[in-house]
């Protein structure tokens, strides 16, 4: 009896270190398996500083961006199987596409809800890619040799909103039809926007043939571009030494001994010892200085964060989708305008500019605005290296006092975009006058 | 902090986590259980199913009504009974013919007789029998996608 | 971590709610309630509840997807009839059949009753929200989808009613004279309605009846008086929204379920009062085609001078002895013709027959006021276009172009020598006739007297218009004006063309229309359109009165004086719009 007890528990063993190669106790050894025995956790280092996990440090920004990234992938990928990018007519005079929202509405279990996910999560992904961008900004976390990463992280925020304006136009609804073909109008004025138009639309103007581009680039080209760059952009974290942070003092409390475990010698590899110091540092000495004490494993603090993260994505998400609908129109109809034709909100504030001037508030504003926060840190370094005096290098230092002119010109940045989008969702109606929001009439802007 | 101490939080942060992670398993299990039916479908852009045939419009007892559409054939048993019986060959799904002696397969010659039971060729089974239904209004409903014994018959009236 | 734990057990927690919660309102659609209560209420207990779908085979490919069934579970069965809405069944369309030959089990709901038949929420199924282009046609509303499958060019289909109702109607009220439809009118008047249901909603419909410049803000259609009646209204808008492109039967497949009718193509062929009042009137005569319905907007006396008819275009009691036969008649064939800017239809098919029967019902009005008192004249002959109080607002100005005239004390104490004239011999070009068949002298001189007398009482100071003679060629310019004093030359058309342009545009219009951007900001009356050829062509509008018009503005109208132009300016302006209003130019 005992020996099949033996050998039962031999069985087991062996199929569960066949799995886990690891177990679950509390050695410094077996927190650091964890962390590199798996392929969704090796992502992140075995040992982090322990102000990662703070709340203030990231407020989960980026974390949350990249979450609505796979929460879209995911709910997108299942909308693929009940959605025909075509706008043929059919005997009901609904174009295919516009058919398709309508099924997704009515007879497909749980279709509303995965397209209310998809939708909602999409306008947060493009509001939370800017409040990550803030965050990065106001903590200095774009100097300190992370710059390039930086202007990665800007190509992933324009993917972001090309993302969901490509999206736009799928439902193939006055709302999409207009709001895209506004959007299409403002690339003319650009020089040589006829041209990049031409490429997108594939035809004189949004049509059938739009759609098809569209949803392509939406479903296909868009992600894996995005995805890869993704790759590039956690890569660099990792590669820059993690999140950035300004220089630990000693005066700062040190993680004390239980935090590290106790070592029971009971696990199969039977030689195994776990020691505190378990990575190679720079410096002569062992105990090379005191951030080493800063440091804490990763496991299981950062990931329980992580995961109480994304609970609170999906539960927060699950509640909008379920009281709120995605907005559907009638199908679209290119003789008949909807009036205010608004464009997807993330573009109403260059909407907005372009109603002041076309030229100016087209190209020459959202140009500077655009290519001057893509440079950002290279013009900071420029001026560190022409100008003695300006020394402003202060990584991860929420509103270091430094750099208040420069965080204050963002800042003002930021509010001049936020101020315009209000006033072109909330202030804009019939011919783009000027009304009380609640005056306003629907068309577009969502 | 003494050891009994420690086992109790230990244990805590074990309930703590086990429930959290088991009512994350459920919600994946109900995900999962909505996703299939997300795919599963529920109508029709085809010939349907189902279709409904008035009472009024029965065959005399005795005798037969065709639906070339539908592949069906409705058989009047008695005053009150009827039975449906699927005109698709149980070999490889052509349409049989009725003829004199039951039913006749025109691709790889199985036969059957006037209820379906295979008497040659490459037919494995009897022909299918049909559900069929009494609905509202006067109408009878039958279901080709069921599959029933042979001589099941059907109230009408 | 066990803070964390339990933030996260929080966190879990209201994610599986919110996730259950989502799938409780999936697993009870609103369609299942309504069919477990019909179940329920016809005691049939292994009914199986699911979405019923209806697949309309559309004869040019495709299907026409109707799921309303799902809720609407009750509407072919006989035994429902008595149930609450939405499982009860539908009442029979064909009046009078034993069995309705509609099956809704093969052609669904949404084929007749519009709305969004894939939906299956009420509010998205029956159309009503944003933007969706064919909301719920309620009750015999539905009839304008008759036409879907079945043709209805003519002839009558049983059980559609209000549809055939409005189609008298289309022809009865003169809509046809503006309006085309294919098959039934031709004139580009006024937008087409041959797929004017399949572009508009009902309620667009029937609102731009109503009150037609409430979605075209500058819409020209008048208002007419019957639009107070709820029924001609629903059963107009009705047919209107029954004209769609859009049919589920090609156009020369054989009509379903009915015969069409033997072809009515008769015209009238010989002319006779009552061919003309019922052409006047809109209705058929004696089985011929032929329609007409002047009524709907013009007026007419009886013996008794009791007014009948439509309040838009002039009264018609006298117009025949007024303008003569052929004036009446040119003008029903081409209402500008005489009119520059006349709304009127253009009756252009019409045949001699025709013709003359209206003018022979026209004749047959005789009414006149016996009297001598300018008031009581005033009230017959000039009320409905000058108005009670003299403005130029009487009931049937705003649809005049040029509107009446408003005897505003300026203009009357200007213009006095002109009166009788203009009374007389009417200004053509517009809708003001000739009154001296109708009117003799005295009657004449009351009425001025009349007009005189109003105008001018309360008269705030004494009013007094400037002499200008025009000046000749080899004239020097006039002493006030600060040029260099030349000597003045015939006028020429292409110099007076620059200067047009450079100062009358604003008002007069680019073209010379009188519709410039600023006409519609102005007050009664509007800008002279400088084309009217029969205006400027009649012997009182002479070169002088133009030079005083332009160089001392017109009293009593928004059009000013212009003593900064010089001389020769005005005079090649003259010339210009001489050059335009000649008998061979071309408008």
């Amino acid at each position: 009896m005992n020996e099949l007890i033996a050998m039962a528990r031999e069985f087991g063993n062996k199929l569960y270190y066949s799995i886990f190669r690891h177990r679950f106790d509390n050695t410094g050894l077996t927190k650091s398996k964890i962390m590199f025995s798996n392929v969704l956790l090796h992502i992140q280092p075995v040992k982090i500083h322990k102000r990662s996990v703070k709340f203030k440090t990231t407020m989960g920004l980026g974390l949350i961006t990249f979450y609505l990234f796979l929460v879209l992938t995911l709910t997108g990928i299942l909308l693929m199987f009940h959605y025909v990018p075509s706008t043929a007519i059919g005997p009901d005079g609904l174009p295919d596409a516009y058919s398709r929202m309508l099924n997704l509405r009515s007879n497909v279990f749980w279709g509303g809800f995965i397209r209310n996910m998809h939708r909602w999560a999409a306008h947060g992904m493009v509001a939370f890619v800017a409040l990550h961008m803030l965050r990065v900004y106001l903590s200095g976390a774009h100097r300190g040799g992370r710059e390039f990463n930086w202007v990665v992280g800007c190509i992933l925020g324009l993917l972001t909103v090309f993302l969901s304006y490509t999206g736009y136009l799928l439902p193939w609804d006055q709302l999409a039809f207009w709001g895209v073909k506004v959007g299409t109008e403002i690339a003319k004025i650009a020089p040589g926007g006829a041209i990049i138009r031409g490429i997108l639309l594939g035809d004189a103007d949004v049509g059938g043939e739009a759609l098809i581009r569209f949803y392509v680039l939406h479903v296909a080209v868009l992600p894996a571009v995005m995805g890869f760059l993704i790759a590039v952009h956690f890569f660099r974290i990792r590669k820059d030494g993690g999140l950035a942070r300004p220089a630990d003092t000693s005066k700062e409390k040190q993680i004390p001994d239980e935090e590290f475990g106790t070592v029971k010698n009971n696990s199969v590899f039977k030689a195994a010892r776990s020691y505190k110091l378990v990575e190679i540092v720079k410096g002569k000495e062992p105990k090379v200085n005191e951030e080493v004490d800063q440091m804490m494993f990763a496991w299981p603090k950062l990931i329980v964060r992580e995961v109480m993260v994304l609970l609170g994505l999906v539960a927060f998400l699950s509640l909008v989708s379920v009281f709120f609908d995605a907005p559907l129109e009638g199908p679209a109809d290119p003789n008949h305008p909807t009036n205010p034709s608004k464009a997807p909100w993330y573009f109403l504030g260059l909407q907005e500019l372009v109603s002041y001037h076309g030229f100016i508030g087209g190209i020459v504003i959202p140009g500077i605005l655009a290519g001057g926060v893509m440079v950002l840190p290279y013009i900071e370094i420029f001026l560190e290296s022409f100008s003695r005096t300006y020394r402003k290098n202060i990584p991860g230092v929420w509103f270091a006092r430094e750099r208040n002119l420069e965080n204050a010109l963002f800042i003002c940045m930021y509010l001049f975009m936020l101020a315009l989008i209000i006033i072109g969702v909330y202030f804009r109606g019939e011919n783009w006058s000027i009304v009380y929001p609640w005056e306003h009439v629907a068309g577009g802007g969502h | 902090m003494s050891d009994k101490e420690k086992k109790g939080s230990s244990r805590r942060e074990l309930i703590t986590l086990g429930s959290a992670f088991g009512l994350m398993g459920l919600a994946a299990a109900a995900t999962g259980g909505a996703l299939f039916k997300y795919m599963f479908p529920v109508v029709s852009y085809g010939t349907p199913q189902k279709f409904l045939v008035p009472v009024a419009d029965l065959p005399e007892v005795g005798d037969e009504l065709i639906f070339e559409k539908q592949k069906v054939v409705l058989r009047r048993q008695t005053e009150k009974e009827v039975a449906a019986i699927s005109l698709v060959c149980t070999h490889l799904g052509c349409t049989v013919n009725r003829v004199e002696t039951g039913f006749q397969c025109p691709c790889h010659g199985s036969q059957y007789d006037s209820d379906g039971i295979v008497v040659g060729g490459p037919a494995p089974k009897t022909l299918h029998w049909l559900q069929v239904r009494k609905v509202p209004g006067g109408q009878i409903e039958i279901d080709t996608g069921t599959s029933l014994p042979d001589n099941t018959f059907f109230p009408v009236v | 971590m066990i803070k964390d734990y339990r933030v996260m057990l929080a966190l879990a927690l209201a994610g599986f709610v919110l996730l259950a919660l989502s799938l409780a309102r999936q697993m009870q659609p609103e369609w299942a309630k309504h069919q477990k209560a019909y179940y329920k209420q016809l005691d049939t207990a292994d009914a199986v509840v699911e979405i019923k779908q209806v697949n309309v085979n559309a004869p040019q490919g495709g299907i026409v997807v109707d799921r309303c069934q799902s809720c609407h579970v009750g509407a072919s069965n006989p035994d429902a009839q008595g149930f609450g809405q939405p499982i009860a069944a539908h009442p029979p369309i064909v009046p009078g059949l034993e069995k309705d030959p509609h099956d809704f089990g093969k052609m669904g709901c949404a084929v007749c009753h519009d709305g969004n038949g894939r939906a299956l929420e009420k509010h998205d199924a029956h159309g009503e929200y944003h933007g969706w282009p064919h909301p719920l046609l309620a009750g015999k509303t539905a009839q304008a989808n008759c036409n879907r499958c079945h043709a209805m060019e003519s002839g009558t289909l049983a059980g559609a009613e209000v549809y055939e109702k409005g189609r008298e109607l289309f022809l009865e009220k003169a809509c046809w004279g503006c309006h085309t439809i294919a098959g039934i009118s031709t004139t580009s008047q006024a937008p087409e309605l041959t797929d004017a249901g399949g572009k508009f909603t009902f309620e667009y419909l029937e609102e731009s009846i109503v009150e037609p410049s409430a979605n075209i803000k500058n819409s020209k259609m008048p208002r007419f008086d019957w639009v107070h009646e709820t029924e001609t209204v629903e059963a107009l808008a009705t047919y209107l929204k029954g004209q769609q492109k859009n049919r589920l039967r090609s156009a020369d497949s054989a009509p379903i379920g009915y015969q069409k009718p033997p072809s009515i193509e008769q015209r009238i062929a010989s002319p006779s009062v009552d061919a003309g009042r019922a052409l006047f009137a809109g209705v058929a005569y004696e089985g011929s085609i032929s329609r007409g319905g002047c009524i709907n907007c013009h007026a007419f006396r009886n013996g008794d001078g009791d007014l009948a008819g439509g309040q838009i275009g002039p009264e018609l009691t006298w117009s025949l002895r007024a303008r003569g036969r052929t004036y009446i008649k040119e003008h029903i064939l081409n209402s500008r013709s005489h009119v520059a800017d006349s709304i009127m239809p253009s009756f252009k098919d019409y045949n001699d027959a025709e013709l003359e029967s209206l003018v022979a019902y026209l004749s047959t009005f005789d009414y006149k006021a016996d009297s001598d008192d300018g008031a009581k004249l005033y009230d017959t002959y000039c009320l409905s276009c000058h108005g009670e109080n003299l403005d130029g607002k009487g009931a049937v100005s705003t649809m005049l172009d040029p509107l009446p005239r408003a005897f505003r004390y300026q203009f009357v104490e200007s213009y006095e020598t002109r009166f009788k004239e203009s009374i007389r011999n009417g200004i053509k070009g517009t809708a003001m006739p000739m009154w001296k068949n109708v009117l003799d002298d005295k009657e004449i001189d009351a009425l001025i007297a009349y007009i005189k007398e109003r105008s001018l009482a309360g008269a705030p100071r004494h009013f007094t218009r400037l002499e200008a003679p025009l000046p000749r060629p080899g004239d020097p310019e006039r002493v006030d004006f600060k040029g260099k004093g030349l000597e003045l030359e015939a006028g020429d058309p292409a110099r007076g063309g620059e200067a047009y342009q450079a100062n009358c545009t604003a008002c007069h219009g680019k073209l010379g229309n009188g519709k410039g951007p600023n006409a519609y900001l102005l007050e009664h009356p509007l800008p002279r359109n400088l084309l009217n050829k029969e205006f400027f062509n009649q012997p009182a509008v002479t070169d002088e009165r133009l030079y005083q018009s332009i160089l001392l503005g017109v009293p009593g109208t928004p059009m000013p004086a212009h003593d900064h132009l010089r001389d020769q300016t005005i005079l090649d302006i003259i010339a210009f719009i001489r050059a335009n209003t000649t008998e061979e130019s071309v408008q």
